[in-house]
């Protein structure tokens, strides 16, 4: 009875879990939003020149692309919802190819600052003014550290690709693929704010 | 209290499709206000982030399906974070630098 009991509870109880863990990521990610404002409003004109080393074409595409990807892993959700499994398999692809662009791009762009000797502790760096410094830094340890969510991300979602394509996730049993889905949103929406704090301020 | 679900209902394609314009529609106009008004940028732009995220949170993440438990407890998180974020910066804006 408790058993069966608890087992009607699981879809509903683990998206629960996946979303107080969503809750803690948002503050840790809220701090560092923090420890960039109050860089952001000592040092406003050494940001404005760090941001000017951004590049706004690859930022604007990449924003597209995991707004892309969000939609289709979306979609791969509610495919999975009415048993179009195949379908499902397919826009969970998709969304992993997305995600893997997008970290190709994050790639290009990196690689662009540190052949210019812009990564942290290096000797050019250091003898930029303070301000920049810690521009730098952040989005350094910013932008890392919404990657390794993505890269998360890709690994999650290639393992309920490989459930879906096993036949192992069906229309009653697929909490694992919903949270999967929660988790990519939640990194869709972190990249949504920090676009505009490092793209969009020059 | 909302009745919470457990099970998500299926969302049309056609739903998402929007939703997929709508944010290209948003992201197209914090562009255009950083290029064409560099001073209300940053206040525009976090405007237009926050739309962003909300048709996120509603229709990719069918927030507009669960009941008023983890509403309240999102609000409640966006508030902690609004006041440590308030309470920092009451410490920042009177604090001479050193």
């Amino acid at each position: 009875m408790i058993a069966r009991h608890a087992a009607s509870r699981g879809p509903l109880v683990s998206r629960y879990g996946m979303w107080f863990f969503l809750y803690t990521e948002l503050l840790l990610f809220g701090a560092m939003f923090l420890v960039y404002s109050v860089y952001r409003y000592r040092f406003p004109s050494d940001f404005h020149r760090g941001a000017m080393e951004e590049n706004l074409v690859t930022g604007s595409i990449n924003t597209l692309v995991l707004i892309t990807s969000s939609m289709t892993l979306a979609m791969a959700v509610s495919a999975m919802k009415t048993g179009e499994n195949r379908r499902s398999a397919r826009l969970q692809l998709a969304s992993i190819l997305l995600g893997v662009v997008f970290l190709c791009i994050k790639y290009y762009e990196w690689h662009a600052k540190i052949i210019k000797g812009l990564y942290p502790n290096s000797p050019v760096l250091l003898k930029l003014p303070k301000g920049q410094i810690l521009y730098f830094g952040l989005y350094y340890a910013m932008t890392g550290l919404h990657g390794l969510h993505l890269l998360a991300g890709i690994g999650a979602l290639s393992f309920t690709l490989w459930l879906t394509v096993n036949g192992r996730l069906t229309r009653d049993n697929h909490a694992v693929l919903e949270n999967t889905g929660l988790y990519w949103h939640f990194v869709d929406i972190v990249w949504m704010y920090l676009f505009p704090l490092f793209y969009l301020i020059t | 209290m909302a009745a919470e679900r457990q099970q998500i209902p299926a969302t049309g394609g056609r739903t998402f499709l929007a939703v997929w314009a709508a944010l290209a529609a948003l992201l197209a106009l914090s562009i255009a206000v950083a290029l064409l008004s560099p001073s209300m940028a940053v206040v525009l732009n976090i405007v237009i982030a926050s739309f962003m995220a909300a048709l996120n949170l509603l229709f990719f993440m069918n927030l507009r399906y669960e009941g008023a438990f983890l509403k309240t407890i999102l609000f409640m998180v966006i508030l902690a974070l609004a006041a440590i974020i308030l309470l920092t910066f009451s410490d920042v804006f009177y604090r001479r630098a050193g």
